[in-house]
């Protein structure tokens, strides 16, 4: 199975967690400029990327919420966007 | 829906820019090595030692190609070969991204024949990941001689001291002996003996008094004595001494942030002499006193 989504080949990640943040900090190379991901737009993120995640893309960040799918696709369509749009997020 | 405006932590910050370094010298055939800070092998890093900027060390005929490059991506030198080191072996550009690059054309203690010394730390260098991206890195042995060899200029510094005290103090016999042999293979005599605390074997080479003084520390009469006498040639002594005389604008506008006026480029070309005899002034009488002591 492929994710829909991949992190585009040149650009550069580094993830860190403290107890209470994970935060991912990504860059297109060589020019930057790095945008920083924490929260719901790092969830979304890392399932767009994810080749092993069942079901669509909403409906996994939808469970990881507790949400229903329908209140949120909107918001992860428009964050995939905006991913996209920033050079961090690909069509696989 | 990213989180703009949140501060980057410096290392995530230098890491991103050593990828983006070997990005670009991936895409364009350009042999760098990464040293010193984040591209250390985890074993010659101290509990707390931090870093502040992005070294790397380029193929001498690679320089000229990777500084165009640079350039076109948005770095601007703010210090130039001949102005930021006594050594010119470096050059610090500044990307609004990410921030101070040092960007080496030879090393001090290794910079006799800087494309032979390249190729060999070139040909047995090994890799390491920043940001996700493999960068090349010099071998161990070779990264623990080029931390000595800084630390070596280091006149008394407490970072270099604390590098020099884990890398060398802390080396395995195999370990030493590797980084004797390199240093041996790469020229390095001189500046190596500092760490042997053996320089005064070596009184009387020409790189003999400039290594003195960074290891010992000095006044900047001593420094320009010492850098015209390393130089190799007249025509590169008459160039040492030519530039004593001129006022480092870099660092000047590096020192007060903004860009300076001619007058005041001209007042610190009148002020640098009398602070230069000023404290060799204070250096002699500092000499009586230990003396009378």
């Amino acid at each position: 199975m492929t994710a829909a989504y991949r992190r585009p080949a040149l650009v550069g990640l580094v993830e860190e967690a403290t107890e209470t943040q994970q935060t991912a900090y990504l860059a297109k190379l060589p020019e930057g400029p790095i945008v920083v991901l924490r929260d719901t737009a790092l969830t979304i993120w890392r399932e767009a990327v994810d080749p092993t995640g069942p079901g669509s893309l909403g409906d996994r960040v939808a469970k990881a919420y507790g949400v229903p799918r329908d209140d949120i696709e909107s918001y992860v369509q428009a964050c995939v966007a905006d991913l996209v749009d920033r050079g961090v997020l690909e069509r696989a | 829906m990213t989180s703009d405006g949140i501060a980057v932590p410096t290392r995530v910050r230098l890491s991103l820019a050593h990828a983006a370094v070997q990005v670009l010298a991936d895409q364009h055939d350009l042999d760098v090595l990464h040293i010193k800070g984040l591209a250390l092998d985890g074993s010659l890093v101290w509990p707390g030692r931090t870093s502040t900027d992005t070294d790397v060390l380029v193929r001498p005929a690679h320089v000229r190609p990777l500084l165009r490059l640079l350039g076109a991506q948005g770095w601007r030198v703010v210090s130039s070969f001949q102005n930021a080191s006594a050594f010119e072996h470096s050059t610090t550009l500044w990307h609004d991204q990410w921030e101070f690059l040092d960007l080496h054309r030879t090393f001090p203690g290794i910079d006799r024949h800087p494309e032979r010394s390249f190729e060999l730390l070139w040909r047995e260098r090994g890799e390491t990941v920043l940001a996700t991206v493999p960068c090349s890195v010099p071998s161990v042995p070779a990264q623990s001689l080029l931390l000595l060899l800084h630390g070596a200029r280091g006149a008394g510094d407490i970072r270099a001291i604390r590098d020099i005290e884990h890398v060398w103090g802390g080396a395995s016999p195999e370990l030493r002996e590797q980084v004797r042999r390199l240093a041996e293979e790469l020229g390095a005599d001189v500046a190596f003996s500092v760490i042997l605390g053996e320089l005064e074997l070596h009184r009387g080479k020409p790189e003999y008094a400039l290594w003195k003084v960074w290891s010992s520390g000095g006044t900047r009469l001593d420094e320009w004595r010492a850098r015209v006498q390393a130089a190799p040639t007249l025509r590169a002594k008459a160039g040492v001494a030519l530039r004593s005389m001129r006022v480092n604008v870099e660092h000047l506008e590096l020192v007060r942030h903004r860009p300076v006026t001619r007058s005041e480029i001209l007042a610190e070309f009148f002020a640098r002499p009398w602070r230069g005899v000023r404290e060799e002034l204070r250096r002699r009488v500092q000499t009586r006193r230990e003396e009378d002591l």
